[in-house]
């Protein structure tokens, strides 16, 4: 009885922390879209040669490209952010696994890269959507994830693979190197921390058969669960 | 000289009047106005032939407006901006009448694609007997 009102009360805590980051999203939105209007009426002006001072045209014009990059790349983080607010809007919804992935993906790189581990993605196509829980799908990823980041060595390299298995989808983490390294890939403190996500999502974590290219690998099993 | 009128509708009055700067810049005639009543009493004045929609406004929100637009003269066709990470409200806003949506930073040469579409099916509609 205590645990079901806790876990409601987690649950109403996760609703407001999503809404609060999507307002949040929303309104860095507004600003970016306002800072790109703004900096491609300068790239207008430089294109449309009235700015005559051409030394002048020719240093703008590489600072416009310059914030227009930037602005590209926060847009991106602010899109994936708010897809990643809104999937605490409700607890089950139908989803494409690859999106999921991406839009989480969008955060979890840096940590890859601050251990020079380079990070293949391979998304298949023609996944078929699933209904599930997304927000502890995530979690469960970023758990498999931060485990993998953990057993690799500097400067090695960790694939993440999506596929199709009968009834759900599967995500497979492939570290660069031997089964032996590694010995267990799922260690105790991760299982413990995403057991109770599995069960409601009722995903499966499993070792991975070798492919005999000296690679150890993990995969997630989602479902899709039947819709209420 | 083209003779696309296009209405912006957005309370971020920067946003509004730089938007509208780059299409006249493309030689589209726009106007601007942040908030739905303005742009409900200016289509009455001066019709256009497009309206740029922003979905979120304090007073009236953007599926309001479309609203009261399409009650008004359905042949003036709206494009939703719309600042979600999903395009579940644009869907939504084509389902009550919007000719398309876009999203927010918005993509000029996109949106300049999307007025040219929609001021072609207003022309279209209004020759049909």
């Amino acid at each position: 009885m205590k645990e079901d009102r806790e876990n409601e009360l987690r649950s109403l805590q996760l609703e407001f922390f999503g809404r609060m980051l999507a307002g949040f999203t929303h309104d860095l939105k507004n600003h970016l879209a306002i800072i790109k209007e703004s900096n491609g009426l300068i790239s207008d002006l430089i294109d449309m040669g009235r700015i005559t001072d051409e030394a002048l045209a020719l240093k703008l014009q590489k600072i416009v490209t310059s914030i227009q990059g930037r602005i590209g790349q926060a847009t991106d983080m602010a899109n994936s952010l708010n897809g990643f607010a809104h999937r605490l809007d409700t607890p089950c919804s139908t989803f494409q696994i690859n999106d999921l992935l991406s839009e989480e993906l969008t955060f979890l790189r840096r940590f890859a890269r601050l251990r020079e581990i380079e990070l293949k993605i391979e998304l298949r196509e023609g996944l078929p959507a699933i209904h599930n829980n997304p927000s502890l799908a995530q979690y469960v990823i970023f758990r498999l994830y931060s485990m993998a980041l953990q057993r690799l060595k500097n400067r090695t390299l960790l694939e993440i693979v999506t596929g199709e298995q009968p009834g759900g989808v599967q995500i497979g983490f492939w570290l660069s190197g031997e089964k032996e390294d590694f010995a267990r890939l799922l260690d105790e403190g991760t299982a413990a921390m995403i057991r109770q996500a599995l069960d409601t999502t009722q995903g499966k974590v499993a070792e991975l058969p070798p492919t005999g290219d000296g690679k150890a690998g993990i995969g997630l099993f989602l479902p899709s669960l039947a819709k209420p | 000289m083209s003779e696309i009128k296009v209405l912006i509708v957005d309370d971020e009055v920067e946003f509004a009047s730089t938007l509208a700067e780059r299409l006249e810049l493309r030689d589209i005639t726009a106007e601007t106005v942040n908030n739905g009543k303005d742009a409900l009493s200016t289509i009455l004045v001066r019709p256009p032939d497009v309206v740029i929609l922003d979905l979120k406004m304090p007073d009236l929100s953007g599926l309001e407006v479309l609203h009261g637009i399409k009650a008004h003269d359905p042949s003036i066709e709206v494009i939703m901006l719309t600042g979600h990470g999903s395009t579940s409200s644009g869907i939504e806003g084509m389902e009550r009448g919007a000719f398309d949506y876009i999203m927010k930073p918005i993509d000029l040469d996109l949106l300049l694609e999307k007025i040219n579409q929609a001021y072609e099916q207003r022309i279209t509609a209004g020759k049909q007997p």
